[in-house]
């Protein structure tokens, strides 16, 4: 499913609720569950700041023990820059820790880059 | 005026109780008075619960989007989908009482089509000032006429 929402103050609670779902509907443990949740947070917070324009697109997909999500109208730089704005002091950095992996592919629509998170829960 | 939150997924029954959570966020974030969210999230699913029952065949559901937008103290809600349209079904599972219901609970209702012949309705709430509950009435998206005059254009009970 896909969500395309304005940056602001929905961004945030809109995704949360989403992905819970989704994450839920896939039976993953409550631990990553947890993880998931935060790593959405972050992303919400600190994706607005490299967006193209005024919205953000999330793109989430599960597969076997695996939930997929994309981010994008990120502006070119943008999947980089939102990476590393989550790095917290004492904590490290959120999206990394949270996602098992990570990759940046140009739009599907020739304009700014998404970012892919995997989160795992085998 | 772009969408402030834009949800595209399959039509399966299952993907009603997500839209419903994310209506839920939109209303919390907005701090919408609970008995006009829970009219809002009514409507909505009775809006998706026609695409799913009513747009494609059961062995191959469609896209379905749900757009919200807000201007002003207005929630614009449309759902979309890419079905045949809203035409009478008199083999209808369901009551008829779908579209009567939403037009109850929202403060507009028009059925109709976009540029790209998707059928859509499209709901309004006053989300902050007097909601007219109950006195709208269900009007096609082109020459907007309460549904007592164009019973011949659109059956109100055809999506349940």
């Amino acid at each position: 499913m896909s969500l395309r929402v304005a940056t602001g103050p929905l961004a945030g609670p809109v995704l949360n609720r989403v992905a819970a779902m989704i994450l839920a509907r896939a039976s993953c443990p409550l631990d990553r569950f947890d993880d998931a949740l935060i790593l959405c947070d972050a992303i919400s917070a600190y994706a607005p700041a490299h967006v193209r324009d005024s919205h953000l697109v999330y793109t989430l997909s599960a597969g076997e023990c695996v939930i997929e999500l994309r981010v994008a109208e990120l502006r070119t730089g943008g999947a980089a820059g939102l990476i590393d704005d989550a790095r917290l002091p004492d904590v490290g950095n959120v999206i990394e820790r949270y996602s098992e992996s990570r990759r940046v592919e140009p739009a599907l629509d020739g304009g700014g880059e998404e970012l892919i998170l995997t989160i795992d829960f085998a | 005026m772009t969408p402030d939150m834009e949800l595209a997924l399959p039509a399966r029954a299952e993907n009603i109780a997500l839209i419903r959570h994310a209506f839920g966020a939109l209303g919390e974030t907005l701090a919408v008075d609970e008995e006009l969210l829970s009219d809002v999230r009514l409507a909505v699913t009775e809006a998706c619960s026609n695409v799913v029952v009513h747009a494609y065949a059961d062995d191959a559901p469609g896209p379905l989007e749900v757009l919200a937008t807000l201007d002003d103290g207005t929630l614009t809600v449309v759902v979309r989908d890419e079905g045949p349209g809203i035409a009478p079904h008199p083999d209808s599972p369901g009551l008829g009482l779908g579209l009567p219901l939403i037009a109850s609970l929202a403060e507009s209702v028009q059925l109709g089509r976009d540029e790209q012949e998707r059928t859509e309705v499209c709901m309004t709430f006053s989300l902050f000032g007097d909601q007219a509950n109950g006195t709208s009435s269900i009007a096609a998206a082109e020459g907007v006429a309460p549904a007592e005059e164009q019973d011949d254009q659109i059956d109100p009970t055809s999506r349940t």
